[in-house]
């Protein structure tokens, strides 16, 4: 995939085609495109502000996106889709281009859950957050992102929908941020019609419209601290495969710095600047909406591929011990193309070839777990590597386990009901079942340990918590560095737990609040000044 | 995890195993194999059949010190040139791939030989260029991997496959394979994993592995 030519009319640098170092000034500077960095952008720089983007990924627009896995998976996530945690044991799917991972999500949109909000205002003193004081955010931004129901809800989802229905779940419908979507089902792999209002086609263009730049390949390395203040950014170009710096090396000097890398580059970002960090708080409460999943074979074809990627889900079991109790999911299906759909089943030879000719049967349930909100769920630790890149430590436990297969038995049950011939756990130790009361038997005695189970996660939250309370956070409520006096951290490493639904909303409306307060700030100071 | 963590695993399973056996742990040992592990950016310094190593070996952690052999010696091998053709992976990374993916991909790919073969030339291909994007640390994983197999000692000891990979049956190859799925040590279970989805993931990336599994690929835009 080459990257796009940029206009000329646009501030845009590829460091990768750079043969010097260069310095970058700015009224801010703005660490990240995806759903926090790019709402920032678009609202500093209609503020009048200059700023200067960082982006570790490439620059791809939808002339580049030929809905192929073998191209996206290496262009547009880490590790080709296939970042893990430490052990291994969690695949995480990040995305690391122009718009972050807003360039490859399912555009799966939904509000931060009243229940989330009101835990983080109680147990974290957020200031800010009730469901009013947020509400014309949110509202702000589905306005500015054409955020509506969707409806053509395709076979795959149906499963789900209709599993539930004949249980008596409760069951709805995804709200999506697109516009004139031709249902194609390939947001996963970059939108080719520009129908996904992603960053990459909303706030990141406006931005650049009002004059921001836009450097991309520019993976930042550290903050220049000098006492309570971020003096400069420095960052490594990086070559075309978006992995390997190129030697140049780029300075970034701005009176105030917004942090916007997403849960484990923000927090390493941090680590590796040796940010002030007098409780320890720096990467810790990690969460990724651990996702555990279930393959059903279905008798009719339902062309996973095929169609919006997620239009259906079930919060039946969200909060099946309360808030705060044992640990609730959110069902949703995951679309499935052949790449993706092959790493899903373990086994080899024969069998592995046999599963795959039954692609077009094929419904992939899965269940996001709700950690971070139970003294049980500290998440995970993201730390450094030898090389300053990051590690992400998640260590399962019982309390989560528990989840899991609860999770695993719900999505049985809900495929059986839905009509599926066959159900298997994805799980190295499970077989195909061909009733609930078998799958029921079966999954009550799976052991579940790391790498047995196979887990997932889309959503890396947490790691510089936000909180009223220097002594268990990062940052406060408005995003502002406890320690940083013009350091804000605005993505989704500043939610104090896991959200409890797709977190892109809860970013872009958070994003929203806190860089018009922002705006405001540096206003009141330049007129002081 | 890396190796040395993996070296950790079978260090606590061995002294677990001997516990049992009542046998005593010897503390120079551990001590020997702390300080080994701290080496791990200086490879080559320490000769692989040295004393210390022989310690190891002598404490019933044979395992262990191969998999250190296999990092170690792992240079010397690699002094063969690597094909021109390929970005990560070395002329022997290939001979492996040559030898595992149609046992992976087995009912999957064309029948008859040499589309076959021209098949599993397409999916090291993509198992190269994969690779390159990855994350140099994750790279770094998956160069030890492959050293591990490429190395005699290590590919009898740890995948259980005692002939050269070329000489290798479809059986060996599966037992391997299996066995490593089915580990009881984290590592192997993802070393497993990694080949699983970047042969196979290689495979079905490929517009040719598309007829037989009813995916007519992406739409084609009006």
């Amino acid at each position: 995939m080459a990257q796009s030519k940029t206009t000329a009319r646009r501030d845009v640098i590829n460091a990768a085609a750079l043969t010097q170092d260069r310095t970058l000034s700015g009224d801010i500077a703005i660490i990240g495109t995806g759903a926090g960095g790019g709402v920032t952008a678009e609202i500093l720089s209609q503020a009048g502000l200059k700023v200067i983007l960082l982006e570790e990924g490439g620059y791809y627009t939808a002339k580049d996106f030929h809905m192929l896995e073998s191209e996206a998976y290496p262009a547009l996530y880490y590790d080709v889709a296939g970042r893990r945690t430490k052990d291994k044991g969690i695949v995480i799917l990040q995305g690391r281009a122009v718009g972050g991972s807003t360039t490859v999500n399912w555009t799966s949109c939904f509000r931060t859950p009243p229940e989330t909000l009101a835990h983080w205002t109680e147990a974290y003193g957020l200031k800010g957050f009730t469901v009013d004081e947020m509400a014309p955010w949110f509202a702000m931004m589905e306005k500015r992102l054409n955020i509506a129901r969707w409806e053509a809800m395709n076979p795959n989802n149906d499963v789900l929908y209709r599993g539930a229905q004949k249980l008596g779940w409760h069951a709805a419908t995804i709200h999506r941020n697109v516009k004139a979507c031709r249902n194609l089902g390939y947001c996963g792999t970059g939108c080719p019609v520009d129908a996904k209002q992603s960053m990459l086609v909303t706030t990141v263009p406006a931005a650049l419209e009002r004059g921001a730049t836009l450097v991309t390949r520019a993976r930042a390395q550290t903050l220049e601290i000098k006492g309570d203040r971020v003096v400069a950014v420095h960052a490594m170009a990086l070559n075309d495969n978006g992995v390997d710096p190129t030697g140049v090396q780029l300075r970034v000097q701005a009176p105030h710095v917004v942090l916007a890398g997403g849960g484990i580059n923000s927090p390493a970002l941090l680590l590796r600047s040796k940010a002030p960090d007098p409780h320890h708080r720096v990467g810790k409460r990690t969460f990724l909406h651990v996702v555990n999943a279930s393959g059903a074979i279905m008798p009719e074809r339902i062309n996973p591929f095929d169609g919006a990627p997620q239009s259906a889900y079930s919060n039946q079991f969200l909060y099946r011990d309360g808030v705060t109790g044992k640990i609730g999911y959110k069902l949703e299906v995951a679309p499935q193309h052949p790449v993706l759909a092959s790493t899903i089943f373990t086994r080899f030879g024969q069998a592995h070839a046999d599963f795959m000719a039954s692609l077009p049967h094929f419904n992939a349930m899965i269940a996001l777990l709700r950690d971070g909100f139970n003294p049980e769920s500290e998440g995970a630790t993201v730390s450094l590597a030898d090389d300053g890149s990051p590690l992400i430590d998640y260590p399962m436990n019982r309390y989560l386990w528990e989840g899991i297969r609860h999770a695993y038995l719900s999505m049985a049950e809900c495929q059986f009901a839905a009509g599926a011939k066959q159900v298997a756990p994805a799980h190295t130790d499970a077989g195909m079942y061909n009733s609930w009361s078998e799958a029921k038997t079966a999954i009550e005695a799976l052991p579940l340990k790391t790498l047995h189970a196979q887990l997932f996660s889309a959503h890396v939250m947490g790691g510089c918590a936000m909180g009223e309370d220097p002594k268990r956070s990062v940052v406060d409520s408005q995003g502002k560095h406890h320690q940083l006096a013009n350091l804000w951290i605005i993505d989704g490493s500043i939610f104090p737990t896991s959200i409890g639904a797709n977190p892109s909303l809860p970013i872009y409306g958070m994003a929203a609040r806190q860089a018009t307060a922002l705006a405001g700030t540096i206003a009141k100071k330049k007129a002081t000044a | 995890m890396t190796l040395y963590e993996m070296l950790e695993n079978l260090r606590a399973a061995t002294t677990r195993r001997r516990l049992h056996a009542g046998a005593h742990p010897s503390t120079d040992n551990g001590a020997t194999t702390r300080r080994t592990m701290k080496t791990e950016s200086t490879r080559p310094r320490v000769h692989p059949f040295n004393p210390g190593r022989r310690a190891l070996l002598k404490a019933g952690v044979a395992g262990a010190a191969l998999l250190l052999a296999g990092r170690w010696l792992a240079p010397a091998f690699a002094a063969t040139p690597r094909e021109r053709a390929y970005a990560f992976l070395t002329a022997e990374d290939a001979v492996i791939l040559r030898r595992i993916a149609p046992v992976l991909l087995q009912g999957a790919l064309p029948q008859n030989p040499e589309p076959q073969q021209a098949a599993i030339t397409e999916v090291i291909a993509g198992v190269d260029q994969t690779s390159v994007f990855l994350a140099p640390g994750v790279r770094k994983e998956l160069r030890d991997l492959f050293n591990l197999l490429n190395l005699g000692v290590t590919r009898a000891l740890l995948a259980g496959v005692w002939k050269p990979w070329e000489q290798a049956s479809d059986e060996d190859v599966a037992k391997f394979l299996s066995n490593w799925r089915d580990s009881r040590f984290g590592l192997l279970r993802s070393a497993y994993t990694a080949l699983h989805d970047l042969v196979i993931g290689s495979w079905y990336s490929n517009p040719k592995s598309w007829p037989r599994i009813g995916y007519g690929g992406p739409p084609t835009l009006a």
